[in-house]
């Protein structure tokens, strides 16, 4: 009995947590909605209304009218879609050789690899905008993608840490039967990396997908543009449409949320990989 | 066997990525003469103008800042107008919205690949004059018989670097007073009789301002903090000055410092706490406190006139110069059309036709009439069907007194020093002398230090 209501007692206060805490990470995109349904004179009334009145739809027509959205939304998902592939294969195929393999130096360049973490873009923006414009890849999408084909540190990181708590006897079985270290790190350590993959895809597309300095300095042709640059496109020197703005931000949005949720149960399943039964 | 393969293969990968780290400065060590040396190159950049338009189709590129609304739409209009003039020109445009144009002009012309014409800062044409970065037009504007006394002459002067004139201004802004005529007659003061001096302002802003019953504001008087009268402005209306002659800094003449002080004696009228509750009200109104009816007097840039007429059409106002102690002054800055130095002399001229075009009176009256820009070919921004409206006249005739900032190469944003030393001032209650003098010693350093560097 006592433990009964003690366990209700303890879910009671959990769940108020819970709703606290996701009531105050919806705020926001409510707002974002709200503000995205208002005509150009309700935007900054006081005190602020929630449901705006009249509804006005149109905002979307306007928003996907503003600029190339499919056009646009096609680029965007094009150098998504790259990058996270490029991102995955090179990123977890480095760090299993910083996790797996023996090779002098090994741990030299594994700090030496975390140093580079330590650089802020600012510094490289130049020198690294020169070496792309004199390769030639200015205003194409190159700049953008292949930088993810050769690996980042942070996600060489991630992936080594998650590679090393992987059991070594599942190599080892795999080598007495003749498997060589790709075969090993494809067949093996891959998928059962998911939940670690899935972060790194998610963090890719987010970064990427947001991804607003890349484009806007190596991009020159409009028909070339993403929608972070599209979405820009509503703030002026004197004025921003936020309605319209907003609008074409929720559109822009969803593709990340419907990420996250199909991805989610990756996270969660993290949990089952504790080791080998024997 | 295998293992080995594999290993070479890594490192294999690991030599690319530090390759491709060297390659850059490999490439900067190795080719000087290179484009991407150009923001580095001496200035012998003076494009040579040919004697008969080249008719060689040609395809140049014109980067600005219009994006979204009207002046959008009027830019593919005129360019749409300019190509069919111009059959043998295509121009691919492209707009940065105004808050990231400057992050990606400064990179692409760094790295020398920037566009054919551009829209740039009118303060800082010298500093892209002196690195070769942008080309003189005076050889076109001799060639075609362009008039350059049509244009504002404050903004011809800043354009010119070593007597020689570095692209053409597009358009300006200046600041000066809106009023409230009802406000005025409401509190007693004539509707048609401005403040025109500090004593004026600071008397009527008295009777103008506003308290509730809670202690609170309802109607601000003036306020310095409001809008957009800067301290280096209202210094300059009291005779003050930031730089002398030599390129010293000034910072605390006793002219700056007494406007300095000035402005806090009219703040600490109203008080911290008072202010702060009316600044958090005023900044949730998402435009300018005096379209709200919250402010009676604020000096703003002429933008604010459209944005009246647009929001408020019916609010009964004035627009008077700002009120001076010893001499008028007002600030003006603007964006000039620049050829971009891309070692190609029929890009070049090709930029120049499309500039010519874009600053022509006949396209800056329909530059006006979509912005509401002061646009800065005089013809157009006086010509009488505006310059019947009052308001207009008063704001154009306001361009006589107004000056731009210096440009001072040791510390070309001196001015945005100032900006946090008149909030500490206004808004925290600190000393004037105190800060105005750190300032100074800032200034000094930086001068100190720039020397060194030459």
């Amino acid at each position: 009995m006592t433990l009964k209501s003690e366990g209700l007692f303890h879910r009671i206060v959990v769940y108020t947590l819970l709703l606290a805490g996701s009531a105050a990470f919806i705020l926001p995109l409510v707002w974002l909605l709200s503000t995205s349904l208002k005509g150009d004179t309700g935007l900054f009334e006081i005190p602020p209304k929630w449901i705006p009145e009249p509804v006005h739809w149109d905002n979307y027509r306007k928003a996907v009218e503003s600029f190339p959205f499919l056009r646009y939304t096609w680029n965007t998902v094009l150098i998504t879609g790259l990058s996270m592939i490029g991102a995955i294969l090179s990123s977890s195929l480095v760090a299993y050789a910083f996790a797996r393999l023996r090779w002098p130096g090994r741990d030299v360049w594994f700090v030496l690899l975390l140093a580079t973490m330590m650089l802020p873009g600012q510094v490289t923006m130049i020198p690294l905008f020169i070496l792309f414009k004199e390769l030639g890849w200015v205003n194409t999408y190159l700049p953008l993608i292949v930088p993810f084909f050769f690996g980042s540190a942070f996600y060489i990181f991630l992936m080594r840490q998650f590679f090393m708590t992987i059991p070594k006897e599942l190599s080892e079985a795999a080598k007495i039967d003749g498997c060589s270290e790709g075969y090993i790190w494809w067949r093996i350590f891959m998928p059962l990396s998911k939940p670690a993959l899935a972060t790194l895809g998610i963090f890719t597309f987010t970064l990427v997908w947001n991804d607003f300095q890349g484009p806007l300095i190596y991009l020159n042709d409009p028909d070339k543009f993403t929608l972070m640059l599209g979405l820009r496109s509503f703030q002026q020197q004197y004025g921003t449409r936020w309605n319209v703005m907003m609008a074409a931000s929720l559109l822009v949005m969803l593709p990340t949320l419907a990420l996250f949720f199909s991805f989610q149960r990756y996270f969660i399943e993290g949990v089952t990989l504790t080791g080998v039964k024997g | 066997m295998k293992k080995k393969g594999f290993i070479l293969m890594l490192s294999a990968v690991l030599s690319l990525s530090a390759l491709s780290a060297c390659s850059s400065k490999n490439n900067n060590e190795t080719q000087p003469a290179s484009q991407g040396a150009s923001a580095s190159a001496s200035p012998s950049a003076s494009a040579p103008a040919s004697e008969a338009p080249n008719q060689d189709p040609v395809t140049i590129s014109y980067w600005h800042i219009y994006t979204d609304g009207p002046m959008k739409e009027l830019t593919d209009q005129l360019l749409a107008d300019f190509q069919a003039k111009n059959p043998h020109i295509t121009v691919e445009q492209l707009g940065v919205n105004f808050f990231d144009y400057w992050t990606k002009l400064s990179t692409a012309m760094a790295a020398g690949s920037g566009p054919d014409l551009a829209l740039n800062d009118t303060s800082t044409v010298p500093s892209r004059a002196k690195t070769g970065a942008i080309l003189s037009t005076d050889e076109f504007i001799a060639r075609d018989g362009v008039q350059l006394d049509d244009y504002f002459p404050v903004l011809v002067d800043r354009m010119t670097y070593e007597g020689k004139m570095y692209g053409m201004p597009n358009d300006t802004d200046v600041r000066v007073l809106y009023y409230n005529k009802k406000m005025f007659a409401d509190a007693g003061l004539d509707p048609n009789t401005p403040p025109a001096n500090w004593d004026e302002l600071e008397q009527y802003a008295d009777k103008l301002t506003k308290w509730n019953d809670n202690k609170m504001l309802d109607v601000i008087g003036f306020s310095p903090a409001l809008g957009n009268l800067h301290f280096w402005t209202l210094a300059w209306t009291n005779g003050g000055d930031f730089w002398d002659d030599e390129g010293k800094p000034t910072f605390n003449s006793p002219q700056n410092l007494e406007a300095l002080q000035w402005e806090k004696k009219i703040q600490d009228k109203y008080g911290v706490k008072a202010m702060s509750a009316f600044n958090s009200q005023a900044s949730a109104l998402g435009f300018s406190p005096f379209i709200a009816g919250k402010a009676a007097m604020i000096v703003d840039v002429n933008n604010l006139y459209s944005e009246i007429q647009t929001r408020a059409p019916d609010l009964d106002f004035g627009v008077a110069p700002i009120p001076y102690k010893a001499n008028p002054a007002s600030w003006s800055a603007g964006f000039s059309l620049e050829l971009v130095n891309n070692k190609d002399d029929k890009r070049a001229a090709a930029a120049w036709e499309l500039m010519k075009y874009l600053t022509s009176a006949e396209v800056q009256v329909q530059i006006h009439e979509a912005s509401g820009s002061l646009v800065s070919n005089m013809k157009a921004a006086t010509d009488p069907k505006f310059m019947d409206d009052p308001n207009w006249k008063m704001i154009v005739d306001q361009m006589e007194h107004s000056r731009f900032i210096e440009y001072i190469e040791a510390m070309p944003s001196w001015h945005g020093n100032l900006d946090p030393v008149e909030q500490a001032v206004l808004n925290s209650g600190k000393d004037p002398k105190e800060f105005l003098d750190g300032a100074q010693k800032d200034a000094e350093n930086a001068v100190a230090n720039f020397a060194k560097t030459q």
